[in-house]
C-alpha cells in the first residue's frame, strides 16, 4: 500500500463520512485536520491512522444518526445555541481519544488543551490553524468556513488525480461518488460543473450516500494496515467497479455496516485505539450497534407482531370428555327436572285454587266481609302460583341451560389449547 | 333473569299484601270462617272429597 498525504487522507475521509450530518462531518474533518497540523511526522500519523476507510469505519460504529438527529433538534431549540458538555457527540470523543493515543505514542505533539473544545466551533477554527490555511486553503475551509458545501468538493478536485495512482481506496471512493463518470482519466479532468452536480447530490440525500459508503465499505476489509478488496472479481483492489450509490439496494446497505464492523474488528489487533473504561464496556456494546443493523432488527421483529393465537382441539381428550360429560349432564338435567316439574305442578294447583276462589266469591257469599276474606285468600294463592311458575321458568332457563353451558365451557377449557399461528 | 326475579317478587309481594289486607279488613268487618266454610262446602263438596281421600289412604294402608 502506497502512502498518501494529508490532503488525500482528508479528502478521502470526507467522502467516506457522507453518512454523517454535514456539521458532524465538518467537525470530524476539522479534528483530523488539527491532528495533522499537530503531528510532528505526517507519515507517522498516517501510519497510525492506517487509512481513511478504517477511520470511517471507526466513526461509523460510534455514530448513531437518529440519536444525532434528536440532539441537533434539541440544540436548535435551545436559544443559547450552546451545546452542553454532556451532549458531546460520541464520534468527537472517539477522535479525541484517538488523538490522545497518538500523543502518547509521540506521533502528535500535545496541543493547547484549553482550546480543544473551541476546535469544534466553526468560527474560531481558522485562527487556530493558520499554517493549515497556508498549506491548503481548501482543507482549512473544511474546518473553518461556514459554508459546508464548498469544503469537500474543493478537496476532491485537488486530490482526485494523484489519488488514483497512489491510493486505490481513494480511487474506489471516487468511483462511489462519481459513479457515472466511469473512465479514470476523465475523472482527472473533472469540470467544476460536474463537481457542483456531485455536491448537489451529496446534499440531496444523506441517507443515500450513507448507503453508498456502507456498500463501499462492505467491499473492503483491513488487515495489517492494508486495504483488501473482498470482491472476487477484483481482489487486487486496483480498479474496483463500484456501482453508484443510487443503485445500492437497502439490503446491501443494511449488510454493509456489519461488514465494516467485521473489517474493523479484523484490524483491531493492529492498533490500540481507546482503552475502554470498565463500566463502559456494556454501554459500548450497545451503542456499537449501527443504525442500519438496528433497522434490520426492527424489520425482523415486525412479523412477530402478526402472530395470532388459534384454539385447536385435543381430539383424544375431547372425545374422552364427551363420553364422560354427556351422561353426567343428562343425570344432572334429570335431577333438575324433578323440582322443575314439582314447581310447575304447584303453580298449576295454586292457580286453579286462586281462580276458583275468585269465582266462588261472586257465587254463594252474601256477606261482604266473607267476600273480602275469600278474595284476599285467592290473591295470596294466585301470588304463590306466580312465584311457583317463575321458579319453574328459572329452573328450565337458568339451571338446566346453565348446566349445559357449563359443561361446554369446561370442555373448551380442558380439551382445547392455543396455538400461535402467523 | 335477575330482572325477572325482581319483577316477579315485586308482584308477589304486592298481591300478598293486598290479599292480606283484604282478609284483615274482612275479618275486622264481621267475617266468620265457619260461614265461609259452609258456603264453600256446599259449592265444592270439600268435606266429601276430604272423607274420600281419607278412605283411599286407609285402603292403601290396609292393602
Amino acid at each position: 500500500m502506497k502512502t498518501i498525504n494529508k490532503q488525500k487522507f482528508l479528502a478521502e475521509l470526507g467522502r467516506l463520512l457522507t453518512f454523517m450530518y454535514e456539521d458532524d462531518r465538518q467537525t470530524a474533518i476539522a479534528m483530523y485536520n488539527r491532528m495533522f497540523d499537530e503531528a510532528d511526522d505526517e507519515q507517522a500519523l498516517l501510519q497510525f491512522l492506517v487509512s481513511p476507510t478504517r477511520q470511517a469505519v471507526i466513526l461509523a460504529r460510534k455514530y448513531d444518526a437518529r440519536e444525532r438527529k434528536l440532539q441537533v433538534h434539541a440544540q436548535t431549540r435551545d436559544e443559547s445555541h450552546m451545546q452542553p458538555a454532556d451532549e458531546i457527540p460520541e464520534f468527537v470523543t472517539v477522535i479525541e481519544r484517538l488523538q490522545q493515543e497518538a500523543m502518547t505514542l509521540g506521533v502528535v505533539i500535545p496541543p493547547v488543551s484549553e482550546d480543544q473544545i473551541s476546535l469544534f466551533d466553526d468560527v474560531t477554527e481558522p485562527e487556530e490553524t493558520p499554517q493549515a490555511d497556508a498549506e491548503n486553503p481548501a482543507v482549512s475551509a473544511a474546518s473553518a468556513d461556514t459554508a459546508p458545501e464548498a469544503v469537500i468538493p474543493a478537496v476532491t478536485e485537488e486530490s482526485t488525480a494523484p489519488a488514483e495512482t497512489e491510493n486505490p481506496a481513494a480511487t474506489m471512493a471516487n468511483a462511489v461518488q462519481e459513479g457515472h463518470q466511469g473512465a479514470d482519466t476523465e475523472a482527472e479532468e473533472e469540470a467544476p460543473a460536474e463537481a457542483d452536480g456531485v455536491q448537489a447530490e451529496e446534499k440531496g440525500s444523506v441517507e443515500h450516500f450513507a448507503d453508498a459508503v456502507d456498500a463501499f465499505l462492505a467491499d473492503f476489509s483491513i488487515a495489517n494496515g492494508e486495504l483488501i478488496h473482498n470482491d472476487p472479481d477484483t481482489k487486487t483492489g486496483s480498479e474496483p467497479d463500484v456501482e453508484p450509490g443510487a443503485e445500492t439496494s437497502p439490503e446491501e446497505s443494511a449488510e454493509a455496516v456489519p461488514a465494516a464492523d467485521a473489517a474493523a474488528k479484523q484490524a483491531e489487533p493492529d492498533i490500540t485505539l481507546v482503552p475502554a473504561a470498565p463500566g463502559e464496556t456494556e454501554k459500548t456494546a450497545v451503542e456499537d450497534k449501527p443504525a442500519p443493523a438496528a433497522a434490520v432488527e426492527e424489520r425482523a421483529e415486525l412479523p412477530e407482531e402478526d402472530t395470532e393465537y388459534v384454539r385447536k382441539p385435543v381430539v383424544a381428550l375431547l372425545i374422552l370428555y364427551i363420553i364422560l360429560a354427556v351422561p353426567l349432564t343428562l343425570i344432572g338435567i334429570a335431577i333438575l327436572l324433578l323440582p322443575t316439574l314439582l314447581f310447575l305442578s304447584l303453580a298449576f294447583l295454586a292457580g286453579w285454587l286462586g281462580i276458583e276462589g275468585i269465582i266462588a266469591t261472586f257465587g254463594g257469599f252474601a256477606v261482604l266481609a266473607d267476600i273480602l276474606v275469600v278474595v284476599g285468600a285467592a290473591l295470596v294463592v294466585l301470588a304463590l302460583a306466580l312465584l311457583f311458575l317463575w321458579i319453574f321458568v328459572w329452573l328450565v332457563g337458568g339451571a338446566i341451560v346453565g348446566l349445559i353451558r357449563g359443561v361446554c365451557w369446561l370442555g373448551g377449557k380442558w380439551c382445547y389449547k392455543e396455538v400461535a399461528v402467523r | 333473569m335477575k330482572k325477572g326475579w325482581k319483577v316477579v317478587l315485586i308482584i308477589f309481594l304486592v298481591v300478598v299484601v293486598l290479599g292480606t289486607v283484604c282478609m284483615g279488613v274482612g275479618m275486622m268487618t264481621g267475617a266468620e270462617t265457619a260461614r265461609i266454610y259452609s258456603v264453600l262446602d256446599d259449592k265444592y263438596h270439600i268435606e266429601m272429597y276430604y272423607n274420600y281421600g281419607l278412605e283411599v289412604i286407609k285402603a292403601f294402608q290396609n292393602a
